[in-house]
């Protein structure tokens, strides 16, 4: 079992850069995060479809030591990023590392920006391929989630907040 | 609430056909707009294939659209559904991919109301995500992938 990893130095640095509010507000939707990943059911073994990629995702690792199904693979892909005004104030991985962000994500000043997702081959399996059919698992997550997300926000903000004058 | 959701009323083939008429789409992909997944090729009585499917290989690549549903909850007091389907488009080179996303983006973005004969109707479609412009892990075509969300009737509308 590997070590859990904290958060980095740097994020800790960040967190006392942004407001108490920001932060607490920041916390809920970070928890919306996790909530979503621990509702979400991946389809297991992504190696079936890993062996049909070709060698331009070789670069993914594939033990293939592990017996296949075992959840191991895609279900353990998931993490969460959340960043505050540009800055990462939280971050979390099913496998304990720090994920890195999408090179695609924006995280504008003045905004609260969570990125919630699978690594490769997540996508493939959420919409499909062209030998294989959409299996989604993200969105009817998020779907499910999506309606106790002010619940969410309320606890993270009591955290934080709750024992202010 | 149940008895306002009408198991008939079904958003991804409606869209599928819009997008099957739309002449700019048609003009690039014919009629190979799909649901689910690609068609496969056509076989005779002896099994032996008479006709190559929407897949092939490189150099045999041919332009095609897959729809298939993400999802979406019905409102929980109005009979509606925000429905989304995810749109991929196959082209046979990366700006042939982006030309399709590009039309079919088109065809659903921003369109207004609208009623089936079945008696489906959709308020609004948009696409929500913009192109995402990736490779097939499989045969390695270019596509590019968007999500439209639709607003519409869980039970029939009549007009």
């Amino acid at each position: 079992m590997a070590k859990l990893r904290g958060p980095s130095k740097r994020v800790v640095l960040n967190r006392a850069a942004v407001t108490e509010l920001g932060l607490a507000v920041a916390d809920g939707i970070f928890e919306v995060g996790q909530q979503i990943i621990a509702v979400a059911r991946p389809p297991d073994d992504p190696r079936v479809l890993l062996r049909s990629a070709g060698p331009k995702h070789r670069w993914y690792h594939v033990d293939e030591s592990e017996p296949e199904g075992t959840g191991k693979g895609l279900p353990l892909q998931g993490g969460v990023l959340v960043y505050v005004d540009g800055q990462k104030v939280a971050g979390w991985h099913q496998r304990g590392k720090q994920p890195k962000k999408p090179r695609a994500a924006k995280t504008p000043k003045g905004a609260i920006v969570a990125i919630v997702g699978y690594g490769f081959p997540g996508r493939f399996a959420e919409i499909g391929t062209a030998n294989s059919p959409a299996q989604p698992f993200l969105s009817p997550a998020a779907d499910q989630v999506t309606p106790a997300i002010p619940g969410h926000l309320r606890t993270g903000v009591r955290k934080r907040l709750g024992s202010r004058p | 609430m149940n008895e306002f959701i009408d198991p008939e009323l079904d958003v991804l083939p409606k869209l599928l056909i819009e997008l099957r008429d739309d002449p700019v789409v048609s003009s690039i992909v014919g009629d190979r707009v799909r649901g689910k997944e690609p068609e496969g090729p056509l076989l005779n009585a002896a099994g032996e294939e008479v006709e190559p499917g929407d897949v092939r290989g490189p150099g045999e690549y041919v332009p095609f659209v897959v729809l298939s549903r993400l999802g979406g909850p019905p409102h929980a007091r109005v009979p509606i559904v925000t429905a989304r389907i995810s749109i991929r488009c196959y082209g046979r080179s990366d700006r042939e991919a982006a030309v399709l996303r590009n039309a079919c983006s088109r065809a659903l973005h921003g369109k207004g109301p609208r009623t089936f004969a079945n008696g489906l109707g959709i308020y609004v479609s948009h696409d929500v995500t913009g192109g995402q412009q990736d490779s097939d892990p499989d045969t390695s075509q270019p596509l590019e992938s968007f999500v439209v969300e639709a607003v519409a009737s869980t039970q029939p509308v009549v007009v």
